[in-house]
């Protein structure tokens, strides 16, 4: 499937989410992609990536808006059950949009690879340079593994030992990410001439090699989800 | 006509009380291969970036004199657009990566693909590289896992996709083993002939006499001497590293043992041949 199909998509469906008022819709919104997620190659590993997001938030809404946390430290009287579930309304419905959205970014991400999605993007209409803007994140993962490699590698030989436990190591934190901030920020001047001596933006027009083609169904779809999208966003306004 | 004609050039960077380069006469033809050698600090590294066009937009500097690649100012021309037709090799091969691909295909392909060329043509050029750099088995390897040697020829091959007219190889074979280094700049020697013009900077005399016509001596940024590998070596070898052979020989030299007639050896190959030619005559 093409990225920008799966992208486009989730445009709609985000907004649908922003939409709909009603819990019990909301979560019948919010099935839809997670079952779809659940029927995906790794589809288990996502979905728990998913909880382990959306679980510790669930538990800290309930905790802070449902008053309990405030109860408890500072010893006022409990709130009366029918009070609670009405301040928990709008937390249930904020937690289950974010669930929404969430569900669908993994479900989108699961339909692709960052490879195809940056290919994509070179490929596009988006000028080189907005490409490379909108890939950076994509192409930093990879750079800082590799930095925070060399730079573990070089606080080792410094007497840091990475396999201490966490509760000794967090006192090294600062060595571990000072030098790999300053590095990645001192990098930005290399990678830029680096593009420029790879003569990155000196034409008009480039080339992608083995840029993924969307196919009629999908260029349907999209605009299916851009039509969508611009009906849900109409109806904000003339609800 | 030269490709790259430089007269009194000298270069300043920026905040420096003194001048990183000076007294700059020399030219490079097509075809042409020159070895510009000097100790750490000399300047090559600076003049190496400031033929590739760095200058003032990635390397601030005031520069006077004359520097021009095809009658043109190279100060203030655009990096990108002069990528096209030069292309510099850096000691850090890693510092070449654009970090925009996921494999070395596709690392070595991003400059033909920023130049707009055709799929097939593309594909072609960076098989060509790959093989000529023998970097072909790391074609389907992430660019962040190569070690320096294999980096260092990703990223040669990475600018030779780019067919420049100039190559700028700055230590771009410090990290190979020796008869790797030979090998590949013999291949890149083989490129001239087709129009390509090199320049090796080096701090290794006998890798840049094996390939070089003419070599630049620089030292404190000033350039000493510009001549053939043997006019330079008795001085060149104060400066720069060689074999323990090409030191023999200049001990020899200095020394007067050294026969009247016989040539300098410019590389451990050459060596045995030379000390017979002085035994024997």
């Amino acid at each position: 499937m093409h990225p920008f199909t799966g992208l486009a998509l989730m445009l709609p469906a985000s907004l649908l989410a922003l939409r709909l008022a009603a819990p019990d819709r909301l979560l019948v919104l919010l099935a839809l992609p997670l079952f779809l997620l659940l029927s995906r190659p790794q589809g288990w590993k996502r979905f728990r990536q998913w909880c382990a997001v959306l679980l510790p938030l669930a538990l800290g809404m309930l905790l802070v808006h449902g008053r309990w946390l405030d109860g408890w430290v500072s010893g006022t009287q409990e709130m009366a059950t029918e009070n609670r579930v009405e301040a928990l309304l709008p937390v249930v419905r904020l937690w289950l949009r974010v669930a929404i959205v969430l569900a669908c970014a993994l479900l989108w991400l699961s339909t692709t690879t960052p490879e195809r999605l940056m290919r994509a993007l070179f490929a596009s209409r988006l000028p080189a340079g907005a490409a490379y803007l909108l890939a950076s994140p994509l192409l930093l993962i990879e750079q800082l593994k590799a930095r925070l490699a060399a730079v573990s590698q070089a606080q080792a030989a410094r007497g840091v030992d990475v396999h201490w436990s966490w509760f000794k190591r967090w006192r090294s934190l600062l060595a571990l990410t000072v030098p790999l901030v300053v590095w990645t920020l001192s990098d930005v001047g290399e990678r830029a001439a680096a593009l420029d001596s790879r003569a990155f933006r000196s034409r008009a027009r480039r080339t992608t090699l083995d840029a993924p083609v969307a196919a009629r169904w999908e260029r349907a779809s999209m605009a299916f989800a851009a039509l969508s999208a611009v009906l849900i966003a109409g109806s904000f306004i003339w609800p | 006509m030269a490709l790259i004609r430089c007269e009194h050039a000298s270069l300043t960077r920026n905040g420096a009380l003194h001048a990183t380069l000076s007294g700059l006469s020399f030219d490079i033809t097509a075809g042409e291969t020159l070895a510009v050698v000097g100790g750490s600090g000399t300047g090559k590294t600076t003049l190496a970036c400031w033929l590739a066009g760095w200058v003032p937009h990635a390397m601030q500097a005031t520069v006077s004199g004359v520097a021009c690649i095809d009658d043109t100012p190279l100060a203030g021309q655009s990096v990108a657009r002069l990528a096209e037709r030069v292309q510099l090799v850096q000691a850090s091969p890693y510092a070449g990566l654009t970090g925009c691909a996921f494999n070395v295909a596709a690392e070595v392909a991003f400059g033909p693909e920023n130049l707009g060329l055709p799929e097939a043509e593309i594909r072609t050029r960076v098989a060509a590289a790959l093989e000529l750099c023998e970097a072909s088995d790391l074609s389907a390897r992430r660019p962040a896992s190569l070690s320096g040697g294999e980096a260092q020829r990703v990223a040669i091959a990475a600018a030779l996709v780019m067919q420049p007219q100039l190559l700028l190889l700055d230590e771009a074979f410090s990290r190979l083993a020796p008869a790797a280094a030979g090998r590949l700049l013999a291949r890149l020697s083989a490129l001239t002939r087709n129009g390509m013009a090199l320049v090796l900077f080096e701090k290794q005399f006998d890798l840049a006499a094996r390939a070089a016509s003419r070599i630049l001596l620089l030292e404190d940024g000033q350039q000493q001497l510009l001549d053939t590998p043997a006019a330079v070596f008795d001085r060149a070898l104060d400066h720069v590293r060689a074999c323990d052979a090409l030191r023999a020989a200049q001990r020899a030299r200095r020394a007067g043992l050294w026969r009247d007639g016989v040539l300098p050896p410019l590389d451990a190959a050459t060596a045995p041949a030379r000390f017979l030619d002085v035994l024997h005559g």
